[in-house]
């Protein structure tokens, strides 16, 4: 019992030292402004949309072992969605849940078609899904402003209900996306802390014998999905009024990879693993901003020595250091192996 | 722990299978007239050599596959066009010939997933819980006691020995209360120690459900069966009490060949 006991206040010490490190980042992101530049804040901002977006991509990638290749085009109408909603004249709430419902119903859609299908199929299905959705953006001219996009996109005051938040320039709009972003961090963080997610992890590994448990692994899967969606709109919209303008290309078939090499950079395995994945995304994307062409070809390399050196991303690095270092305190397990044969199985 | 799904047990038989055919598409006829009867509380060992069509008899009874023709009854409604899932949900446990579990997951949470599954299906009254439930937890250590692998429970599964896997498997299925429990040569690759781990504990979940299960370790099946019945090239050649299956010529002929002594069906 009071190894439990130590147990418990083990896993409490590291709840307030999580909790204060993500309260330190966030006060940090705050401060952003007050010693950068603008051209950084947009930067930081726009990392911060990719952050949420990779985090809403493992749900149904690093979960439910499911690759979707078309998860840009949910934020980019996300992005639109909350676009045209601001332009129209709505308030910033309006414009969030606006981007939700869109997402969640985009998401629906989407699994409903793809879902009909697995492995590489899926992934191919939900690539043509996220295209139609580039296309339906870049030709719609009289709501999506076409090849050129959606511009002035402005949030310039928030009602908090007792009091209205007037947001007089874009640093002020940054601070929003930082405290709104760390709000759907949270959210994804307390759902993968679930049930639902963890039997989701279930059919990750192996998805014949969780139907072999009685549960419904297209529900979980569709739900899974629908969630995933709603999350990558949020993030879509929460980025369209930091840079004003939202454009078709924001959902191209490319713009979805990059959700994916962020996840596998950081980790698909942890919740953590997405969140370090994009923020590395972010800063080779920052620093190489002036090497034209060569950027891509630094960003595969550094991708490849990656997913070489470490298979499971850079958390899956740490676990694996911690795990080796853990069973090297624990006896061997030789006493409980058994000497029988372990094959023939017929089928 | 209690609740059944389907509320309490009318039929006299969990399982009957009435001549039932299987050709796959190859035209292999794997199962030919194939007729059984598992009673509510029996414990019933299917035989037969490699090929007889005990694993596709298996695959059928789980809805995996569907019969060309004859008919299936599973816990008293046909299981004809049912998922496996639904099966499942119906009260069948199973576990596979290779111990399939979460490889990635621990011993612990092997057992809490199995009982979280349960959890969701339609008319459970824990369906919509958010948490990882503590019910899940007390009933994975009560079973990881029963079961004697309380002292691996954190153990990750990856790590685990075959018969630990195959031990493993058959707790995930009895943790969700099954009323049918259908066992694909449960002992398969298991220490002689574990075996005897194995039957001793089969002997009380088999107590109070109906077990269908092949096996090649004739100890076992002795041990264990009410009734055998025994299959050869997809056809029943022979049912009965283990006795009278030891001594049916035609068993003997058909599954011992021409090397048999009593009691011993040669195993390889």
């Amino acid at each position: 019992m009071s190894i439990e006991k130590a147990d418990r206040n083990k896993d409490l010490v590291q709840r307030v030292i999580g909790v204060a490190g993500a309260l330190a980042v966030i006060v940090l992101l705050l401060l952003v402004p007050s010693f950068t530049s603008q051209y950084i804040v947009f930067n930081v901002g726009s990392a911060v949309c990719s952050v949420v977006l990779a985090l809403s991509f493992n749900i149904i990638f690093g979960y439910g072992g499911v690759v979707s290749f078309g998860h840009a085009s949910l934020f980019a109408v996300g992005g639109y969605v909350a676009g045209i909603s601001l332009n129209n004249g709505h308030g910033f709430w309006f414009a969030m849940i606006a981007a939700g419902i869109a997402g969640v119903v985009v998401g629906a859609g989407f699994a409903l078609v793809a879902l009909r299908a697995s492995g590489i199929y899926f992934a191919i299905i939900t690539l043509a899904m996220g295209q139609i959705v580039f296309i339906v953006a870049q030709q719609w001219n009289e709501v999506t402003g076409g090849i050129s996009g959606l511009s002035g996109i402005d949030v310039t005051s928030i009602n908090l209900g007792v009091t209205t938040l007037e947001l007089p320039n874009a640093d002020a709009y940054y601070r929003v996306v930082v405290v709104v972003g760390a709000l759907f961090l949270g959210a994804m963080w307390l759902l993968s802390r679930t049930r639902f997610t963890r039997l989701l992890r279930a059919t990750r590994d192996d998805d014949v014998r969780v139907a072999a448990l009685g549960l419904n692994v297209y529900r979980w899967r569709f739900v899974a999905f629908v969630w995933s969606a709603l999350f990558a709109a949020l993030a879509g919209g929460l980025y369209a009024p930091l840079g004003g303008l939202v454009y078709p290309e924001l959902g191209r078939w490319d713009a979805s990879a990059e959700p994916i090499l962020a996840t596998l950079l950081g980790g698909s395995g942890s919740f953590w693993g997405p969140v370090v994945g994009a923020v590395m995304f972010a800063l080779i994307d920052f620093f190489t901003r002036d090497l034209n062409s060569l950027r891509v070809i630094i960003t595969g390399v550094i991708l490849l020595l990656v997913l070489l050196v470490a298979p499971g991303g850079l958390t899956g690095l740490r676990d694996r250091f911690r795990r080796s270092s853990r069973a090297a305190g624990v006896p061997g397990r030789d006493d409980t192996k058994t000497t029988a044969d372990v094959g023939g199985t017929d089928v | 722990m209690s609740e059944t799904p389907q509320g309490p047990v009318q039929d006299v038989f969990a399982l009957t299978v009435d001549s039932v055919d299987l050709v796959y598409e190859n035209g292999f006829r794997a199962l030919n007239g194939a007729t059984l009867e598992v009673g509510t509380d029996e414990r019933h060992a299917l035989l037969g050599p490699n090929g007889a069509g005990k694993t596709t008899l298996f695959r059928a009874i789980c809805g995996e596959i569907s019969p060309t023709a004859g008919t299936i009854e599973v816990l008293g409604k046909s299981a004809k066009g049912a998922l496996p899932a639904q099966l499942i949900r119906r009260g069948v446990g199973r576990s596979f010939q290779i111990g399939r579990v979460f490889e990635t997951f621990t011993v612990g949470d092997n057992l809490e997933l199995a009982h979280e599954a349960r959890e969701t299906w339609p008319g459970c009254s824990r369906a919509r819980r958010l948490r990882p439930s503590d019910e899940a937890q007390a009933a994975g250590h009560q079973v990881a006691i029963d079961f004697r692998i309380e002292h691996i429970y954190d153990r990750e599964a990856s790590l685990l020995s075959h018969g630990e896997k195959k031990i493993l498997e058959l707790a995930m299925a009895v943790i969700q209360q099954p009323r049918l429990l259908l066992l694909d040569e449960p002992m398969a690759g298991m220490s002689r120690e574990e075996t005897e781990r194995a039957i001793e504990v089969l002997r009380v979940v088999g107590a109070e459900r109906a077990v269908l299960f092949t096996e090649h370790n004739m100890d076992a099946v002795f041990a264990l069966a009410d009734r055998v019945t025994v299959l050869a090239r997809g056809s029943v050649i022979a049912t009965g009490t283990p006795d009278e299956i030891r001594n049916d010529p035609m068993v003997r002929e058909a599954y011992l060949g021409k090397r048999s002594g009593a009691g011993d069906f040669g195993y390889a």
